[in-house]
């Protein structure tokens, strides 16, 4: 048993547990006429069941997990899995009916009028009373959690975000705050507001597809279920105190040792690369390299992209070239996270652009 | 000697009005028909009149598309979040009655709400509900892009929906400072830390040594977003007090007002999506 | 219900069912969610105390019922019976009175309320619109008659109800004659058995009726409960939450309800009566309930009503384990609660947050105890601790440790202590559980070497300026054992008692020359000018047989023991390891091929010493003003310590639990095991000496340190800093720092050396006497020639007063250290005595030898024949003794002394005067006796 814990420990690193999240998203895109059938969804379901089970026979892991404040995110994670599950399979059942020709279900339905008394209000009744009892037995089972009182005398190790801002406070460990706490949640925000306005697919609305809108849905999927929810569960479950990763069954100790120096791009490029010193440059200087790495990324890389490949170029002329921009944009800063964390894991990168002076760190 | 008595009882029972008279005899009354302008609604006309005439109910359209009524399609998501913030109003409000927002006595308010005042159970109800409110929100937004809705006509209410999901955020993060623990400050401590590098306003942020008049630095740590958000350098009693005004009147007024207006939007952009 | 044809989204069956089932769940829910607001822990246990204090008060109904005098009462009940008998016969003539006192009654009422005040009402209103006219410079005549009318008729109807009253009266009081008898026995009746009824009616308030299950139901507890929260709210306690000062409010008692309530001493917790309610939680004790609450002293959440929430932490892991059975109970500390109780057993500590400024605490001995452990053990030599700064250091002084101790001797003992002697005070730091291995073993002796080398080169010479004669080792056994040595000094072969506040002497013969012993024991400053021993006056003789005598205490094994020496090359690797972080590894070599063997040993020596610390005891030329190099314990008080900041390293929490309690015990127990399983280098090893503490001492020391918090107490509440407070603490200073505690007792505390006279059976008038009253007992100016210059009062006696070597400032410290004790006012220098003249003078003369005091009392020359009862003489009294208290010591000399003297008192209370002389009055003949002695004192016959 002592074997088997180490070794699931040592399996999970935040590399390890990125990519097997991607892994498991690309895999339910692809086999989503697969796992939406209830048998298989329901053995997954009994699956997971079992192993969250199976740990809380672990000290550590039912201490963490039992906390009063972490139960929401349980709830969380369950919930959006049941309902990612529900839209797959309906959006299944109906790609399988828009390929024969037929409308999708919500079609037939839609064209029924019902009264809304009694159907939609009783329903609402009834949900209402059903939400109540939940709460109700939800804070009748937990105590609210109550620390000691506050003082800035002494610091919690590890001090965390509430739940829902730990995704962005575990992008601080690869991005400056300006950027993981200000830019990317602004352009979360804002890039949210604006789909509607750069979704121009007129199929798919009013009823669950997924071929349809596989433009739409495969981005905003990547960004709510990898970057925000699996996130949430690593921050809060695997980050401890200093911010350090630990295993699932790992004790928070908080003299655990990690070597976590990082290497600025300027460094590389300078020292590694052309051998010269490094601290007599001017800043601006320094940091060409990074600032061209960017200027590629930003600013040559979507025409070179759009040229080579038709499915863009057809967008862009269904898009405009507004739009094209705007989503271009949204996406590659996007991007950035999954792109900064391999260079992070590849090559110790830890700042692109590092201008200290001015706090301007990329 | 009660004999007259006795026969007036007898009397009345003779003729014991059937339930039916009585039903009627209420229904008709003044009163009655004062209230409800419309009879029992197991008629198309009062089923009608039942949603049409009602301040409440009204918020739905009188008869409305069958997938928008059924669960798998909605989830209920919607109402769900609407009845986890009217709870949240009526918990909050009961909580005020106990609870003083300054570093004095906020710890000990909770406190004996924990051990000593009656039904204390309504701070649990409060922070149970707020986080089942951020969850519906989530579920809401991502069961509204699975089935497309926020396409034309219904673009903009989506917008009010982000805006609204962030308001729903910004609640629940200034509702965790108040009960004023270790757990609470440092959740804010940790949280309101990003605006210090806002970029040009926060002291820390890229551009705020640009901000200068005269050689004289506009932008410093005690007059950038971080000390306007915080009240002062670091989270203290100010901030309490900040956080509670922000948590119990000004969001819940925007929210509602902007609920509001997404009702009205849901209502004029078509109800409830559906395949065209 | 008119059933048309419209499509239904869900079939109405389902829905029903669903709303059914679903409303019921919110029925139960609701109801659950009542019943468990409804359901407290507390309103549990303030029911079970209702049935404890019936169980009590029934105890109590049965003893009264049991020496109540039965037949009193039953002949008391047979003659009520028969006044009630003759009552009957004048039945009719009482009734008639009564009616007639109630026809009166009506005509009263009548008379009084209805006419007289609504007369006297009118009267008034009239002299009011009177008055005002007359403002308005009008006299209207008419209204002026009005008045006098209404005037005349108002005393005519008061002449009426005088007259009535005065009927009503006579009526009653002849139904009061004829029933007298009856109620006079009625009367008898119910005082006999007032009390009965008392705890009769008790009884009943506490049962569980119908009126308390109504008052206490759910729902309905909000009028008029009998189960609530008790509190008490302290203002002038407050709490520092940092930001704010919130008031303490502590809710201990609505679950310990019988704390402040005598008679539930032995009854189960939490019932049980608070321990000496004269000193604690008494209303008028020391520390009242209502102005000093339970969470000062305990810890915990004061507010909380519940018992995990109030954050109870148990004695020790047995109680843990019972907690955790009965209570559900999981260690708050654990959870990050701060406001954590103190272990009961370590509640002493507490005294410390108002306490603190103050030189011992008498009613908490085991925190004094840790206290003074922390001065004479050497942990204030590393640890600074605020209150205990600037104390005599812990061990000997080394300026002079060549003329003291051979090389040998000193290697030996560093290296292991207890070897030499196990009551050896010096901790040990090497051989610990940390520095066992061979490396660190041949590194350490490497360090000892150049250690000692290094102290023997900064010390100056020395050699004893007396040879020991021979001398008796019986007689030095006997003179050690009485003379008063183990009043601090601690030796086998006396078991009755065993002081640690000296260095224990079993073994002093491996330890020191016959020369040095002698020349110490007889003056100790030629040695050390600055040493705390004093010299008892030793004769050549006696100082003879005391060296012969310590010098036959031996170790044997020790002196055999082989010399830790030491390895070269080891102390040169050391020395490359100090040079290199400066010069590099390569500097470091090329630094030490220049060093010879001397400066080698003199720089690892120095750092060394700088490494462990050693001038924290000891007194070392250049490091008297040294730093302590330990952890200050009060900046951040230790005791309020984030668990987060105690360093477990990867020591089991099943054997050290990680609390504040579990890291000291094991610390103080084995500092070093903290370091288990650690790679660290040598020079990061911890480096806190083991003391071997007995299990007391360490409990002591934990009380001590546990004390430590950063409670906050306002000044007025804080003991010790107002009026005299300082300058008593200044003397409690001295009085702790020469251990005077050690012979006498003072405050009630100390006299450890009676102990010995306890178990040896020996005359406690012939120990050291009780200083309870000195100040005012002996003047100021005999005080301060006395402890200068001490020569003996009582010479029989066998135990000496030593002669300390006091400065001045020492000496006015203790003199108003105990006048102020004794509230005697300050210049404590003013008193006359009146001279006897003509018959006082014959008179006082002739009581005097009535009274034979010569018997026993020494005058002058004249000694009395059997020295063993003799008593100390009377010609000092003039100069050495206060008037007044000579009076009070006449009057009854065995209170005064706590009945441990010989002295008789000669005018027993409550027997007539022994001797006639003026007239028999003893209180005159007690006041001419003192001015006798006074004078003759004086010499003035």
């Amino acid at each position: 048993m002592h074997f088997l814990i180490h070794f699931i420990n040592a399996l999970f690193n935040p590399v390890t547990y990125f990519f097997t999240s991607v892994i498991g998203f690309g895999a339910m895109i692809r086999y989503r006429e697969k796992w939406t059938e209830p048998p298989f969804a329901l053995r997954i379901l009994i699956g997971v069941l079992a192993v969250l089970g199976l740990s809380m026979f672990n000290d550590h892991f039912r201490e963490i997990s039992t906390k009063s404040d972490n139960v929401p995110i349980f709830l969380m994670v369950f919930s959006v899995g049941f309902f990612t599950w529900l839209s797959f399979r309906q959006a299944v059942v109906n790609d399988r009916r828009l390929s024969q020709g037929q409308p999708p279900v919500e079609k037939e339905t839609s064209d029924k009028k019902v009264y809304v008394w009694p159907d939609l209000v009783y329903i609402e009744f009834i949900s209402t009373i059903v939400a109540g009892v939940a709460l109700m037995v939800w804070s009748l089972a937990l105590h609210a959690p109550l620390e000691q009182a506050a003082t800035p005398a002494w610091t919690p190790n590890p001090s965390k975000a509430p739940w829902y801002f730990l995704g962005l406070q575990e992008m601080l460990v690869y991005y400056d705050p300006w950027l993981a706490g200000v830019v990317f949640p602004s352009l979360i925000i804002v890039g949210l507001m604006a789909i509607p306005y750069i979704d121009k697919n007129p199929k798919g609305s009013g009823y669950y597809t997924f071929n349809e809108r596989k433009l739409a849905i495969i981005p905003f999927l990547f960004g709510f279920l990898i970057l925000w929810v699996t996130l949430i569960f690593l921050g809060t479950f695997l980050r401890g105190p200093g911010w350090n990763f630990f295993g699932p069954y790992e004790e928070w100790d908080p003299h655990k040792v990690v070597v976590l120096n990082n290497i600025n791009l300027s460094e590389y490029f300078w020292v590694k690369l052309l051998g010269m010193g490094i601290t007599n440059l001017n800043p601006v200087v320094r940091e060409l390299p990074g600032f061209a790495l960017l200027g590629f990324y930003f600013i040559g890389l979507p025409p070179l992209l759009t040229k080579k490949s038709k499915f863009l170029m057809g967008l862009l002329e269904r898009l405009g070239v507004a739009r094209y921009a705007v989503l271009i944009f949204l996406g590659l800063s996007m991007a950035a996270l999954p792109i900064k964390m391999v260079l992070r894991w590849a090559f110790n990168l830890k700042y692109i652009v590092s201008i200290p002076e001015v706090f301007f760190n990329i | 000697m009660f004999e007259g008595l006795k026969k007036k009882i007898e009397e009345m029972r003779a003729h014991r009005p059937s339930p039916e008279a009585v039903k009627n005899a209420i229904a008709e009354g003044q009163i009655w028909k004062s209230i409800f302008r419309h009879g029992y609604p197991d008629t198309p006309r009062n089923r009608i009149m039942a949603v049409l005439s009602n301040v409440f109910l009204h918020l739905h359209p009188v008869k409305a598309r069958h997938s928008g009524v059924k669960m798998s399609y909605t989830w209920c998501m919607g109402g769900l979040s609407f009845f986890l913030f009217l709870n949240l109003t009526v918990t909050g409000v009961l909580l005020m009655f106990y609870y003083r927002p300054t570093a004095e006595y906020a710890y000990y308010d909770i406190v004996a709400l924990r051990e000593a005042v009656p039904l204390g159970i309504m701070r649990e109800l409060h922070r149970w509900g707020a986080h089942a409110m951020v969850i519906t929100v989530w579920l809401h937004m991502f069961r509204v892009f699975m089935t497309g809705s926020y396409k034309p006509p219904r673009e903009f209410n989506w917008v009010i929906g982000v805006v609204l999901l962030v308001l729903t955020l910004l609640l629940s993060f200034t509702g965790y400072l108040l009960p004023w623990d270790q757990l609470a400050m440092w959740a804010i401590t940790v949280g309101t830390n990003m605006a210090r590098a806002t970029p040009f306003l926060g002291y820390e942020g890229p551009g705020a040594s640009m901000l200068q008049v005269g050689g004289v630095k506009l932008v410093t740590g005690g007059s950038d977003i971080h000390f306007a958000l915080l009240g002062g350098h670091f989270v203290s009693e100010a901030t309490l007090l900040r956080f509670y005004v922000l948590h119990c009147v000004f969001i819940p007024l925007v929210a509602a007002t902007l609920m509001a207006v997404h009702f009205w939007r849901v209502r004029k952009d078509g109800g409830i999506s559906g395949p065209l | 219900m008119a059933d048309f044809k419209d499509e239904r989204a869900y079939e109405s069956r389902t829905l029903t069912q669903w709303f059914l089932w679903s409303s019921l769940a919110l029925l139960v829910c609701v109801g659950l969610m009542a019943y468990l607001d409804y359901h407290r822990e507390w309103k549990y246990y303030q029911r079970r105390f209702m049935t404890l204090q019936r169980i009590q008060d029934r105890k109590q109904l049965s003893e009264i019922n049991a020496n109540a005098d039965v037949a009193q009462y039953k002949e008391l009940k047979s003659e009520l019976r028969e006044a009630n008998q003759d009552l009957k016969a004048h039945e009719d003539e009482i009734s008639k009175l009564q009616n007639q006192e109630a026809s009166l009654d009506a005509q009263m009422y009548k008379v009084k309320n209805l006419h007289y005040q609504i007369l006297k009402a009118q009267i008034s209103a009239d002299v009011y619109s009177y008055g005002e006219e007359l403002k308005n410079g009008k006299n209207d005549a008419g209204l002026k008659k009005k008045i006098d009318g209404e005037n005349n008729e108002a005393d005519a109807l008061n002449q009426q109800i005088f007259q009535i009253q005065q009927s009503h009266d006579e009526a009653a009081t002849q139904v009061a004659d004829i029933t007298a008898s009856r109620d006079q026995i009625k009367a008898k009746l119910t005082k006999l058995t007032a009390d009965y009824t008392a705890v009769r009616t008790k009884i009943q308030s506490l049962s569980f009726n119908w009126l308390f299950y109504f008052r206490n139901a759910m729902l309905l507890d909000f009028m008029a409960p009998t189960l609530q929260i008790q509190q008490v709210v302290l203002k002038n306690l407050p709490e520092d939450l940092y930001f704010a000062k919130t008031m303490r409010v502590d809710r201990c008692m609505t679950c310990h309800q019988a704390i402040d309530k005598k008679g539930f001493e032995d009854a189960p917790e939490p019932f049980r009566t608070h321990p000496n309610l004269d000193l604690f939680v008494g209303a008028n004790s020391s520390h009242p309930m209502d102005k000093v609450g339970c969470t000062i002293c305990h810890g915990g959440m004061g507010p909380a009503v519940s018992f995990n929430g109030c954050a109870h932490v148990p004695n020790d892991e047995v109680e843990a384990k019972e907690w955790a059975h009965k209570y559900g109970w999981t260690n708050p500390e654990l959870e990050g609660v701060q406001s954590v109780m103190a272990p009961l057993k370590y509640t002493q500590g507490s005294c410390l947050k108002c306490h603190g400024s103050q030189e011992y605490v008498n009613f908490a001995p085991q925190l004094d105890r840790g206290r003074q452990l922390m001065a004479t053990r050497g942990c204030l030599g590393c640890h600074k601790v605020k209150g205990l700064e600037g104390l005599t250091k812990a061990g000997p002084a080394l300026y002079r440790v060549k003329g003291k101790l051979t090389k040998d001797f000193v290697l030996k003992w560093v290296w292991s202590p207890k070897s030499y002697n196990t009551e050896a005070r010096m901790p040990s730091f090497f051989q610990q559980s940390n520095n066992s291995d061979p490396d660190s073993l041949s590194k350490n002796k490497a360090e000892l070497n150049s250690l000692v080398d290094y102290l023997y080169d900064k010390s100056e010479d020395y050699t004893p300026s007396e040879a020991a004669p021979p001398g008796s080792v019986s007689a030095g056994k006997k003179l050690v054992k009485e003379i008063g040595c183990l009043a601090c000094h601690g030796i086998d072969d006396v078991t009755s008692h065993h002081a640690d506040f000296a260095p224990d002497l079993s073994a002093v013969g491996s330890k020191l020359s016959a020369n040095f012993v002698y020349t110490w024991i007889k003056n100790p400053q030629h040695f050390n000018p600055d040493t705390r021993m004093p010299s008892l006056r030793l004769s050549d003789k006696e100082a003879a047989d005391i060296t012969a005598y310590l010098m036959s205490k031996k170790n044997p094994d020790f002196d055999q023991a082989e010399v830790p020496n030491f390895d070269p090359a080891v102390r040169d690797q050391l020395i490359v390891e100090y040079l290199t972080p400066q010069l590099g590894v390569g500097g470091a070599n090329a630094q030490l091929t220049q060093m010879d063997e001397h400066a080698r040993q003199m720089y690892l020596g120095e750092k060394t010493l700088n490494k462990y610390g050693c001038f924290g005891c000891h007194m070392i030329k250049g490091f008297e003003t040294a730093q302590g190099i330990g952890t200050d314990l009060t900046s951040p008080p230790w005791g309020s310590k984030q668990l987060g900041q105690l360093d477990f390293g990867f020591t089991d929490p099943e054997q050290i639990p990680h609390t504040h309690a579990g890291f000291l015990a094991a610390k103080l127990s084995n500092p070093r095991q903290f370091d288990k399983d650690k790679v660290v280098a040598f020079k990061d090893k911890l480096k806190m000496p083991n003391f071997y503490l007995s299990d007391d001492d360490r409990e002591a020391i934990m009380t001590a340190v546990l004390g430590l918090t950063d409670t906050y107490v306002p000044d007025e509440m804080t003991a010790g800093i107002h009026g005299n407070g300082r300058l008593l603490e200044k003397g409690r200073r001295v009085i702790a720092d020469f251990n005077c505690r050690g012979c006498h007792l003072i405050e009630d505390q100390g006299g450890e050396i009676r102990e010995m006279y306890n178990k040896e059976g020996i005359d406690l008038s012939l120990a050291p006497p009780n200083l309870k009253h000195e100040g005012e007992k002996v003047q100021v100016p005999w005080f301060h020639d006395f402890l200068l210059g001490v020569h003996p009062i009582r010479p029989w006696l066998h135990i000496r007063m030593p002669s300390f070597p006091w400065t001045d400032e020492k000496i006015d410290a203790v003199i108003t250290y105990f006048n102020l004790n004794d509230d005697q006012v300050y210049p404590f220098q003013k008193f006359v005595t009146r001279k006897l003249t003509g018959d006082d003078y014959r008179q006082a003369q002739q009581l005097f030898t009535q009274l034979q005091c010569q018997k026993c009392h020494v005058l002058g020359a004249q000694v009395p024949k059997d020295l063993n009862s003799a008593a100390p003489d009377l010609l000092k009294v003039h100069e050495r003794l206060k008037p007044d208290w000579v009076v009070d010591w006449l009057t009854n000399p065995a209170a005064m002394s706590d009945q441990n003297t010989r002295m008789p008192g000669f005018w027993p209370a409550d027997e007539p005067a022994p001797s006639k002389t003026f007239g028999g009055d003893g209180e005159k003949q007690r006041e001419a006796l003192r001015d006798y002695l006074f004078m003759l004192g004086n010499g003035q016959q």
